[in-house]
């Protein structure tokens, strides 16, 4: 009997427990789960809101719009061209930047005496912030003092023309992504034990099959990853557009979902319309992750 | 199936620019008694040694020996610094390993962990311009040899040490090199797989029949495996011979100490030559120097002086009487068949190994610790090392 008592108070003593270390993280995740709902899920709940209301341009809504916005939006004639640019510079972007930086890791992987040096020189852009990036690239590709027209011997117009805009914008966003991207594969290309690369030498694999066959492979979810990541930068591009673009004469050549999203809301006030090109936003770039979410499945190999 | 001759062969590896000096004592890291020059430290030099078609030579020494660096020269992994490496009379210094015809086994397997087991084995085949029938025959038989048939659509990841280590040997024997190399691949093993893939080892070798090099750091490794054994030191070469020649004629203290376990015993002890011929002071013992190392002795001109006396534990046995010398039991080990006396004489830590057992199988129980006992050994038993330089004086 008595032993039967012990252990009911020993149960209700650890169920006492549970609840409160249950309680005590409850209370440590508390900030974060503050932050999260203020800064993250009430906008995101509140742009779907918006994209189906009528909203004034003090942001206040003022009755149900159904899908009103939707066809406001995809009626607009500048919209495909939005779209059209978006995909461009994904499409664009990602693989470039991927090779890129695969390439440059491949480069760089063996430890010299100048590797410091170099992997230095790789990894600046990172230390840039876009807005800065921005105005650098903004002078740099001025069709009349710039340095770039200066040093290839050039004579385009680059942001100021319509053909060449979005290829300047396309040059920045690419150079911008390269450090970062190029730290973690160098680290995923140096994690692959010497004695795998070794191995490879004494069964004479030659370097363009030991890269393609092993150490692409191996360093699969590193590329996946940036893969993920670039995908969703480059659908969000909208800083240059808007600071660089901002007052040419060829800002349409280059209008993206974001940068057009930003005009609306920021400079129009039309919510509406941005929350309708946000949620179209979001929905293609969920579509472009899943997508690369069955790439995993069968290229991407975890150790 | 190939000869392999190392002439003279130094390594020395250049400063590491910006490393910082640790401030370790020197003997705490290994390879720290290697030799110092202006160009770097040596890790190996003076390497000599003519390896015989189908020969299994086994590398042996403690870590820091340089004895994976020589192997990693000899597969083309490591440059030479100095001297010469032939491969079947081919000098091959600046060969690059896919060109020296060599497989190599790694101790962490060095497996492709995205391939299967198959294509593991495949893999380096492919490029051979062989047929997909060919290269499908030659892993299957590869895979057949090692008993791995049911495991080649498998990751490495999901097979055991003992498996991969299988894959790692099958990897390297499909493609029917002229050498065979082996950087420790026992190592990464428990103590009862490494005894089952010794024997293995043994059984494959017999199959497939070429020049084998092994390195590892346990002699009883190399004394099962090798007809010849290379034991290795701070770089140096000690001692090559077959397994018996190096366990009983051990060129010097160190080889001595080496092979064999448990390790030999050391005493001080003086040499004394009366009338012509040599014994051992031991303790106030004089022990008569048995004829045929008494002659080998005269004719390398040793004389009487201080030395190193070494006797194996198995050549100590206990005795009754109080005439011989006394030591004191401190830790009783039974093995089983034997029995480890851990024995402190004159302040030294010593080892006795004795049959657990007597003639009818009754267990002899009269080793108690802290008790004291009397120990002896036959003349015949004894080594006899320079005080100075180790070596063994009656060689």
């Amino acid at each position: 009997m008595r032993g039967v008592v012990a252990m009911k108070t020993g149960a209700t003593l650890k169920h006492r427990q549970r609840v409160k270390t249950r309680k005590k993280v409850f209370l440590l995740l508390l900030p974060i789960l503050l932050f999260a709902a203020v800064f993250i899920y009430y906008p995101f709940v509140r742009t779907v809101v918006n994209s189906f209301s009528l909203v004034n341009a003090k942001g206040i809504i003022k009755g149900f719009a159904g899908l009103d916005n939707y066809a406001y939006t995809y009626g607009r004639k500048d919209f495909l061209p939005a779209l059209r640019h978006t995909l461009t510079i994904a499409a664009v972007n990602v693989p470039i930047t991927l090779f890129i930086t695969i390439s440059l890791a491949l480069l760089a992987n063996k430890k010299r005496r100048l590797s410091p040096v170099y992997e230095t020189m790789f990894t600046l852009p990172m230390s840039v912030s876009m807005s800065a990036a921005c105005m650098i690239f903004k002078s740099m590709f001025s069709p009349s003092v710039g340095f770039i027209n200066y040093f290839f011997g050039l004579k385009l117009g680059w942001y100021e023309s319509q053909e060449t805009a979005l290829s300047a914008v396309l040059i920045l966003t690419i150079w911008m992504s390269i450090g970062f991207d190029f730290l973690l594969m160098l680290s995923a290309l140096r994690a692959i034990p010497d004695q795998i690369i070794e191995a490879t030498r004494v069964d004479g694999i030659n370097p363009f099959r030991r890269i393609f066959k092993v150490q692409i492979p191996l360093i699969s979810p590193t590329i996946f990853y940036v893969l993920c990541t670039n995908l969703v930068l480059a659908m969000m591009t909208s800083a240059p557009m808007i600071i660089i673009m901002g007052v040419s004469s060829a800002a349409s050549a280059t209008t993206t979902l974001m940068s057009m999203m930003y005009q609306s809301g920021f400079s129009s006030s039309d919510y509406g319309l941005a929350a309708v090109l946000s949620i179209s936003a979001f929905l293609l770039t969920l579509g472009f992750t899943i997508l690369s979410f069955v790439f995993e499945r069968k290229k991407v190999h975890y150790q | 199936m190939a000869s392999v001759s190392l002439r003279n062969i130094k390594k020395i590896y250049p400063p590491v620019a910006g490393e910082k000096k640790k401030h370790l004592s020197p003997s705490d890291e290994p390879g720290a008694n290697l030799e110092k020059t202006d160009r770097g430290i040596v890790a190996v030099q003076n390497f000599n040694i003519e390896i015989k078609d189908k020969e299994f030579v086994v590398l042996v020494g403690p870590s820091g020996c340089g004895k994976s660096t020589t192997l990693r020269m000899i597969a083309g992994l490591e440059e030479i610094t100095e001297g010469e490496l032939y491969i079947d009379g081919k000098l091959v210094n600046e060969l690059d390993p896919k060109d020296r015809d060599i497989a190599m086994v790694f101790q962490n397997y060095a497996l492709y962990p995205h391939m299967t087991v198959y294509d593991n084995m495949a893999f380096a085949l492919r490029k051979r311009t062989s047929s997909k029938e060919e290269i499908d025959r030659k892993v299957r038989e590869a895979a057949d040899i090692l008993g791995i048939t049911e495991y080649l659509d498998r990751k490495p990841k999901s097979l055991s040490g003992g498996q991969r280590q299988r894959v790692a040997i099958g990897r390297a024997i499909v493609r029917n090199p002229k050498s065979m190399l082996m950087d420790e691949p026992l190592s990464n093993l428990d103590a009862k797989l490494r005894n089952q893939m010794r024997a293995e080892l043994i059984r494959l070798r017999k199959k497939i029949n070429t020049t084998f090099i092994y390195v590892t750091h346990d002699q009883t490794e190399a004394m099962t495996l090798g007809d010849r054994i290379v034991v290795m030191k701070d770089g140096f070469i000690q001692q090559i011979g077959t397994p018996q020649e190096v366990f009983d004629k051990p060129s010097n203290q160190f080889v001595a100490g080496f092979i064999g376990t448990p390790q030999m015993n050391f005493f001080h002890a003086v040499l004394i030559e009366e009338n012509g011929h040599f014994c051992v002071d031991f303790d106030g013992f004089k022990v008569p120097v048995v004829d045929e190392d008494n002659r080998r002795m005269k004719a390398n001109g040793v004389k009487s002086a201080p030395i190193i006396l070494g006797l194996r534990p198995d050549s100590l046995s206990l005795v009754e009487s109080d005439q011989y010398p006394i030591a004191h039991v401190g830790v009783v080990e039974m093995m089983g068949t034997n029995v480890h006396l851990h024995l402190e004489f004159k302040g030294k830590d010593i080892i006795l190994v004795t049959q657990a057992k007597d003639e009818n199988q009754h267990l002899k129980l009269d080793y108690e610790s802290d008790s004291m006992i009397h120990f002896s050994f036959l003349p015949q038993s004894m080594y006899l090392f320079d005080i100075e330089t180790g070596k063994n004086l009656a060689i």
